[in-house]
């Protein structure tokens, strides 16, 4: 075996880094000493705990409809503005990627603070729309980047096949173009359900009386650690690593990888 | 750039049915447009018209008028406090996350197969997990005994460090990308010529992976700039960034024009910043 | 199996032997990929001041074998030796040689003058003395005017010249050049090959040149080697490889070639006696050495040593297949029987045009053919 290089040994490092505090947390999960100083045994309490805590469940329901509904809708804006970009001339297009690109860039802080304002102003009550519409702003944007990747590696070819072979447009969305796009479709969806599951400042402002999960959670850890917590922290990590394993199961570890490095490139790029 | 797919033969209706076409081929962009327009652009345009207007202290109603008052405000000597913090943390991240972020994603990018794939997975898998428990991961990691038990917590040390771990991945993955595009005969021809390992680093790697570079600076930079939640949990409250300060003009103060007016002038400095950054490192075109 | 060139047949087509040290030995290099040998146990020596091809197909491990010498590639066993030096630890930026790329390789952040200087640069030269030297080459190259340009507004041809140049500024004692005119149409191509030749002989260096065309090699070369799976099948002057093939394998890949099969009786490399196999009739032809009677053997017959229509010398019988007027030439296939389908080729302008399926005869002499062990 070769002496690894300075750059192997510094990738390593960062990779230890990176997960420690990630499995330090998922271990805490299961620590039986409360305050968490020291190895206490293993548990499972504090799992349980969290799952029966009424407020847990709720806030997680919620989470979980408002996250599917974002998701549901980012995909109905992202694809057809991904499909509507490819023949668009090159002005609109930079219209479509700058605001694609500053949804992601600006500070969410900002972004909230305007819905906030804006549903103030209209008078409209705080709650799942607001959540999901503000979730939606920033989500889309990275599925419509994960689209557009893809989008941008289809040649029209295929459709002047089917077209020739009698397809009107509808039947060439269904059967020709909508299957091509199935792995950044799957990764997209996959993407944005996590992060709005995931979203904090957003949902506290926009949420009103309604109780996402992450605040839930984000109301607690100000408080610092507690087992508690760390025990629904641990069950989102879960959440994430599951996801995250379905879409590489269901395109291959490769497909799904390209994409989300290819969308983080573009969104760069632009 | 061809408007359709086909030309329908037999030109009974070509005229009406290609402008069906084209209004089809309009009405695809207007989700994306429509929904940015109404809740993205509507409330910064919202933004810059409260931060005009003027707060009542007791009845709390927002008078419109036209005054600079939040924005003499905002430079009051309480919040520019605030305001640098944010700054220097978040400079001071982003630069940590490009020195500890290069070496790792040319190394990535040099290897071939599974390996990099292992890789890349290891990296994306990060920045996959839920933001939150991340930066309370750090807690934990700060709450050891070893670490000082607690009480690097609530410094700003800690929320730099929550920053540079949290936004970590956004950077390799951007210069990932701009290295793998590198065309390896290029360092080999760069040996050829007589350049060692750093040579070919400062002459051609480097400068070929400049537009990677400044993508992961802005993609750092800029949202860490009005980061929230790592400086409410790491920060405990006590050390303010420019998210807070914002954030509680909404949610506790209550004096909104004051909070717009800071949110826009963070807004108009981010703009000037990345539109300065990307004019200048934009000149070379990477072939 | 590919048949190496013996060691005794590489000395014979050595230059005379000097005083000076060759400027590339490889003493018994191989390259291994895991399990697949690319370069097999090679041994050859290059002279100062050569242009030497290395061609075969893809895969044959030519450029692998340029790589070993740039020191782009560890050899897995053997010694590079550079001017008498033994460089095969040394890594590529401290050897004195230089590579042009298959595409160049050019710095595309960097003009013209950039990529020109950047090997002088590495070795600090500075200032007016590095432009002077710039400037020189550039006038060399033909490119003085465009020493401001963008790498990507230059052709492939001017590209071609700008790669030239980085490395002959630094005036390697061995100029390695990795299939550098692929990329350019036929007309463009030619060009450069003069250019090479003109440059070649004009700064004296070796220039150790890989390609597959091997009509691009013999214009160019002094010396020539053909490699297949990793081993050198033959090397010598491009009139000796064509003229007198070591093996049907060279002689098949260095033009096109009829093969007729054949028993030795007897003779020796002068005049080989020989029976066809086809029709058993005794021939006369020169040959490869060492081929002993009884041995299986081919006799190569090259298209233009065949003519059609005529009846002097050896006649062989046949039926034409097909014809083809390519401008330069008229190529006919003819079955015969016994020999399978015979390539003639006719360079007269007024060559004649039987139809398919006529009868015709084809002829040629033994001593126009050249045997090879089979």
């Amino acid at each position: 075996m070769k002496r690894p290089s300075g750059l192997a040994i510094i990738t390593l490092l960062v990779l230890v880094f990176l997960f420690a505090p990630i499995i330090v947390v998922v271990l805490n999960a299961f620590n039986g000493n409360r305050t968490l100083d020291s190895w206490g045994g293993a548990t499972g309490h504090w799992f349980s705990q969290a799952f029966h805590d009424p407020a847990v469940r709720s806030a997680l329901w919620v989470s979980v409809r408002a996250a599917l509904a974002c998701t549901a809708i980012s995909l109905a804006i992202a694809i057809p503005a991904a499909l509507w970009a490819r023949r668009a001339g090159p002005r609109a297009r930079a219209v479509l990627d700058g605001t694609t690109y500053m949804r992601i860039v600006l500070p969410e802080v900002v972004a909230a603070a305007g819905l906030f304002l804006l549903f103030r102003r209209i008078n409209f009550a705080l709650g799942m729309p607001t959540i999901i519409a503000g979730h939606v702003v920033f989500t889309s944007a990275y599925a419509t980047i994960i689209l557009q990747a893809r989008v941008a590696t289809l040649t029209t070819t295929l459709e002047e096949a089917a077209a020739d072979l009698g397809a009107g447009p509808w039947r060439r969305f269904r059967r020709v173009t909508l299957p091509l796009l199935r792995p950044a479709v799957i990764v997209a969806a996959l993407l944005v359900f996590t992060f709005s599951m995931d979203d904090v400042v957003t949902s506290a402002f926009l949420s009103g009386d309604t109780v996402t999960l992450p605040v839930l959670i984000f109301g607690l850890m100000r408080f610092h650690v507690t087992p508690e917590v760390n025990a629904i922290a641990a069950g989102v990590t879960v959440l994430t690593l599951v996801t995250f394993s379905l879409s590489a199961a269901l395109l291959g570890v490769r497909t799904g990888t390209s994409m989300v490095t290819g969308a983080r490139a573009s969104a760069a790029a632009t | 750039m061809s408007s359709g797919v086909l030309v329908r033969a037999g030109g009974a209706r070509p005229a009406r049915w290609l402008r069906r076409r084209r209004l089809f081929a309009g009405g695809l962009a207007l989700p994306a447009f429509g929904w940015t327009a109404i809740f993205f652009i509507a409330p910064l345009v919202l933004l810059i018209a409260y931060s005009l207007g003027r707060i009542d202290i007791i009845t709390f109603t927002v008078q419109w008028g036209w005054t600079t008052q939040s924005y003499s405000q905002v430079f009051q000597s309480l919040y520019l406090d605030a305001i640098a913090r944010s700054l220097m943390l978040s400079v001071g991240a982003t630069l940590a996350c490009l020195i500890v972020g290069f070496p790792v994603a040319y190394y990535i990018s040099l290897q071939r197969g599974r390996r990099q794939l292992i890789l890349l997975v290891a990296i994306i898998v990060p920045f996959w997990t839920s933001f939150l428990v991340r930066t309370y991961a750090m807690t934990n990691i700060l709450s050891y005994g070893w670490l000082g038990g607690g009480k690097l917590l609530d410094t700003p040390f800690a929320i730099g460090l929550g920053i540079f771990y949290s936004y970590l991945p956004l950077m390799i993955l951007p210069l990932y990308v701009a290295l793998e595009r590198i065309d390896p005969s290029l360092r080999e021809s760069a040996a050829d010529l007589g350049a060692g390992a750093f040579s070919r680093l400062r002459r051609v790697i480097v400068p070929l992976a400049k537009p990677g570079i400044i993508a992961g600076c802005i993609l750092v930079g800029v949202p860490s700039t009005g980061e929230y939640v790592i400086p409410s949990i790491l920060g405990g409250g006590k050390v303010l960034m420019y998210g807070n300060v914002v954030a509680d003009q909404f949610q506790s103060t209550g004096n909104y024009p004051f909070g717009a007016a800071l949110s826009v002038t963070l807004m108009a400095a981010l703009t000037i910043v990345v539109l300065v950054v990307r004019r200048a490192g934009g000149r070379e075109v990477v072939a | 199996m590919i048949p190496t060139a013996p060691h005794s047949m590489l000395e014979a087509n050595d230059p005379p032997a000097t005083d000076v040290p060759p400027a590339v030995r490889l003493d018994e290099v191989s390259c291994a990929f895991g399990t697949t040998l690319a370069v097999d146990n090679l041994n050859l020596d290059l002279a100062t001041g050569e242009f030497f091809s290395l061609i075969g197909a893809s895969g044959c491990g030519k450029s692998t074998t340029l790589r070993m010498i740039a020191g782009l590639q560890r050899p897995t066993q053997g010694r590079i030796i550079i001017a008498g030096r033994d460089v095969t630890d040394l890594s590529a930026e401290k050897r004195e040689v230089n590579t042009v790329f298959q595409h160049y390789a050019l710095f595309p952040h960097l003009n013209v003058f950039e990529n020109v200087a950047f090997g002088l640069r590495e070795r600090r030269v500075r200032g007016r003395d590095l432009d002077r030297r710039v400037g020189e080459m550039l006038e060399v190259v033909g490119l003085s005017d465009r020493g401001h340009a963008r790498i990507r507004e230059l052709s492939g041809g001017q590209q071609q010249r700008v790669a030239l140049g980085r490395s002959l500024i630094l005036e390697p004692s061995v100029l390695l050049l990795d299939e550098p005119l692929g990329a350019l149409d036929l007309k463009l191509r030619r060009q450069m090959q003069l250019v090479l030749k003109q440059v070649q002989s004009r700064v004296g260096i070796t220039f150790l040149y890989v390609t597959h065309d091997q009509e691009e090699a013999f214009a160019m070369s002094d010396r020539v080697g053909v490699m297949g799976g990793g081993v050198l099948a033959q090397v010598g002057t491009p009139q000796d490889i064509y003229r007198r093939p070591d093996s049907a394998f060279v002689a098949d890949f260095v033009g096109a070639s009829n093969r007729l099969a054949a028993t030795v009786t007897g003779g020796g490399p002068g005049a080989y006696g020989l029976t066809l196999a086809a029709d058993g009739r005794r021939l006369s032809a020169p040959g490869t050495p060492g081929l002993a009677a009884g041995a299986a053997a081919s006799l190569i017959l090259r298209p233009e040593a065949l003519r059609l229509g005529d009846r002097v010398g050896d006649v062989l019988a046949g039926a034409l297949v097909d014809v083809s007027f390519l401008g330069s030439q008229t190529v006919y296939t003819v079955a015969v029987e016994g020999c399978g389908q015979l390539t003639v080729a006719d360079s007269r302008p007024d060559a004649p045009m039987p139809s398919a399926g006529d009868q015709v005869d084809v002829a040629f002499d033994g001593k126009d053919a050249w045997v090879v062990a089979e």
